[in-house]
């Protein structure tokens, strides 16, 4: 291997750790949220719309902060953004921990000032808020660290050598959010079991920190930022800093931010699990719906958007990119990727609780520990098969392995909508669930590679960017509005056919698996179109990006120079 | 001046207004302190003059069982808190919050006149049921003359003036005094387990308009440690509630 290849695999691998944390983050809620909700003394009942915020709330931070993080990587340099991010999302983490005292305070304090003659809210309301903000801040943070570390595998790595180094933050990125669940389960369970036994660990040696719970996590955070921060300040030493001299977009981020908080709050919010029995179901129909005066508003600020980009000099989103085939057709099929991976999140929890049956405590867990571990044979097969996909793209271009990838999850949308019954196999679904993942993950080299090899060098933050938020907002819309569709759909039907019926468990079940097949079909159906996208796409293979590398280098004075520059740092590091 | 810096000097500005208004203390420094009766008397008419508010009641020590065996739920249930809107003559509306074994959860609970209804998702299914929650209680007392909230304030004896504090962000006037059981027992719906003895009585009175923020009753106990305190907060003077009876299924 070359040297400066070398180097720049370790750098690549250095940088994955913050991509690795800040995604982890992204799921971790969701396995420690009951423990929050009855450390708070929240009633349960809040659990599905107030304290889901906290899961929403991050998803919507962590997109919003993608949005604009790789541009600003491209004006102010990596290392200053990656740098700033991390402590952002360090903060966040502290405050998310310490949100019952003084944020809860000083909350308290500002409300009262605002609004002095309103009944305040309650103390656990007060701290369930300041964690969300907390969580707000971490994501802010956290959305940084895979689109600034694609730009920089863009700055590191010819175009010809991308493919791969791009499968593997793309991997990383997916590994960190499938992993994040089971890393809060599995520690939530420990400082469970050990807690006590750590807090006097912690007293011999002088520490008096009190039993670890669900707060220790976001304290740990602080190790992990800490470790990142050395990792970043290492994997960056040397390598040079590209500023470019131009205009941060502030009018089209903020019009973007608009959009997709106006978008997520016009879906509802994400749900946060599947309903687990009839009466959940029927409460869920009652208050899940679309608004939609607010996701017309939202299509009219991401219009205004496009209209502001299309006109600014420096915009965030360079649209005259999706001039380019390659480009428009990677955004498309990110898109479709993103609402492909969501059906299966959304579908397979609401049929495995409901095949559950019995509604007390030790089923429901039961039942959450079976979706997760169908779940995880969608997500970690779908990151694994990232790394055959860079290689694939490498060898034969970017058309063959997203081909291939859609049509493998297309047919097995297919036979999960043509085999799921009422008394399917567990491991037929999840090997069903697998053939999806496989397929999905083979889409991820290729669509990033051919955004960002599409990107000037002055856009290539901005073009990562635009390839990891259209897959979340891909995720969001589906995640709203096929839970909504499921739940609404399941309801009518029983409602049309339960006239006399004494079993109604089996009937809603019958229902549901109906509903639940049809998903399956709109996700072949979206995979097909993803595929139709996908035969447009051409060139990308190495030897293809290789001549163009040359001829790119050998062209212009800025090529030289920066190869040159970067040789020069790696000799003297 | 480009449009960023516009931004910027408007958040900055922003902030700067924030920080001015949260230290901009309502403080009469050097005064001679106000009279606490004085003071007791304007908190009691406010609470005559208004027709409505919203109080908070919280309790902390020893539990206060609710009895809802009426609608066929026999567990017991403790009381913790009440968020309640109140309109003359004789309407509540409260979000009770009980602890049914381990588990907290919401109740929601309307009384109009003698009358009381309740919703709970578990205890009555989601609909709304003819239920007694709390025995004996009428919205009314809390705004009658013979023993209301107002009637409480004017019944605190040894009154004496504390000083000028901040409460959460407001700055109010704190007096302490002793009051009787008996006369604070509408305050808490009925629901204080003393009904003689005295009860140290911390009341804070705000600086900006002189009505009642918040009445801090602690119960009498042989154990001072196991002793109740009973935390009532009013607020919303005035408010449209709207309260109305539910349509009871």
């Amino acid at each position: 291997m070359h040297p400066n290849l070398r180097r720049s695999w370790t750098v690549l691998a250095l940088l994955c750790i913050p991509v690795f944390v800040g995604s982890l983050d992204l799921t971790v809620v969701s396995a420690i949220l009951p423990e929050v909700v009855v450390s708070l003394g929240l009633p349960p009942e809040s659990r599905l719309d107030d304290a889901a915020w906290m899961v929403t709330g991050y998803l919507l931070a962590y997109t919003i902060s993608m949005t604009f993080t790789g541009r600003l990587s491209d004006l102010l340099g990596r290392r200053r953004v990656f740098v700033a991010f991390l402590l952002l999302f360090m903060f966040g983490s502290y405050f998310v921990a310490v949100a019952h005292t003084w944020p809860a305070e000083t909350y308290l304090r500002i409300y009262r000032e605002f609004f002095p003659d309103d009944r305040p809210p309650a103390p656990e309301i007060r701290t369930l808020h300041m964690i969300i903000l907390g969580r707000v801040l971490q994501a802010l943070g956290a959305g940084a660290m895979a689109p600034v570390t694609m730009a920089l595998v863009a700055d590191l790595f010819p175009k010809h050598k991308r493919a791969r180094p791009i499968g593997l933050v793309g991997a990383v990125d997916t590994v960190g959010w499938v992993l994040g669940h089971l890393y809060g389960g599995i520690m939530v369970r420990f400082f469970g079991a050990n807690g006590a036994a750590i807090r006097d660990a912690m007293a011999r040696v002088g520490l008096d920190l009190g039993v670890p719970d669900w707060r220790t996590l976001f304290v740990l955070n602080l190790g992990f930022g800490l470790i990142t921060l050395a990792a970043v300040f290492i994997g960056l030493r040397g390598v040079p800093q590209q500023r470019h001299q131009q205009r941060f977009d502030l009018l089209g981020a903020s019009l973007l931010t608009a959009a997709l908080i106006t978008l997520t709050f016009g879906l509802g919010g994400t749900p946060l699990e599947g309903p687990s029995n009839a009466a959940d179901l029927a409460s869920a129909a009652a208050t899940s719906h679309l608004s939609w005066p607010l996701l017309g508003s939202a299509s009219v600020i991401f219009l205004l958007f496009l209209l502001v980009e299309g006109r600014t000099r420096h915009p965030l989103t360079n649209l005259q990119l999706f001039r380019q085939v390659n480009v428009s057709a990677a955004a498309f099929i990110n898109i479709c990727v993103g609402f492909s991976l969501a059906i299966g999140l959304a579908a397979l929890p609401i049929m495995v609780n409901f095949r559950a049956g019995e509604t007390n405590a030790e089923v429901i867990q039961q039942a959450a520990l079976v979706a997760g571990v169908l779940l995880s044979g969608l997500t970690v097969p779908m990151a694994l098969a990232a790394f055959p996909g860079g290689w694939l793209t490498d060898r034969r271009g970017y058309r063959l392995p997203t081909a291939t990838g859609l049509a493998l999850s297309g047919v097995g949308f297919v036979f999960c909508s043509l085999t799921w019954d009422v008394d399917t196999p567990y491991w037929v679904m999840g090997l069903q669930m697998a053939v999806i993942g496989v397929g999905l993950g083979m889409t991820i080299a290729p669509l990033a590679s051919a955004v960002i090899n599409a990107a000037g060098e002055t856009e290539r933050g901005s073009a990562s960017a635009l390839v990891l938020a259209l897959r979340l907002v891909g995720m969001t819309l589906a995640l709203s509005s096929l839970t909504t569709y499921i739940i609404s759909e399941v309801n009518r039907r029983f409602a049309n056919s339960s006239a006399g019926v004494q079993d109604t468990s089996a009937l809603y079940l019958e229902k549901i698996v109906e509903v639940v097949n049809e998903a399956f079909l709109i996700g072949a159906a979206v995979c097909l179109a993803g595929l139709l996208a996908a035969l447009l796409m051409r060139g990308g293979s190495a030897g293809q990006l290789a001549q163009e590398t040359a001829a790119d280098e050998g062209a212009t004075p800025l090529g030289r120079a920066r190869r040159a520059a970067f040789t020069l740092a790696s000799n003297k590091s | 001046m480009k449009p960023e810096r516009v931004l910027i000097l408007l958040i900055g500005l922003g902030f700067l207004l924030t920080a001015c208004l949260i230290g901009d203390d309502d403080e009469n420094n050097g005064d001679a302190p106000p009279d606490p009766a004085a003071l007791m008397a304007t908190a009691a008419q406010e609470i005559d003059d208004t027709a409505s508010f919203e109080l908070l009641l919280a309790i902390e020590g020893a539990p206060i069982l609710l009895d809802v065996s009426s609608v066929g739920f026999e567990e017991p249930l403790t009381l913790e808190r009440a968020e309640a809107a109140f309109e003359k003559p004789d309407r509540v509306r409260a979000t009770v919050r009980i602890g049914i074994e381990d588990v907290v959860t919401d109740m929601e609970l309307i009384a109009i006149g003698e009358e009381q209804y309740i919703r709970h998702p578990l205890i009555t299914f989601n609909r709304w049921m003819n239920a007694t929650v709390v025995q004996g209680f009428q919205p009314s007392a809390l705004v009658s003359e013979e023993q209301g909230i107002a009637h409480a304030l004017r019944s605190v004896e040894n009154v004496r003036y504390v000083g000028e504090e901040d409460l959460d962000g407001v700055t109010v006037h704190h007096l302490q005094g002793e009051v009787d059981a008996a006369e604070v027992q509408a305050v808490t719906f009925g629901l204080i387990t003393s009904t003689t003895g005295v009860l140290q009585a911390d009341v804070f009175i705000r600086t900006r308009d002189g009505r009642l923020e918040q009445l801090l009753l602690v119960e009498p106990d042989a154990d001072p440690a196991s002793s109740t305190t009973w935390t009532i907060g009013l607020y919303g003077y005035g408010g449209d509630f709207g309260i109305s009876a539910p349509e009871v299924e």
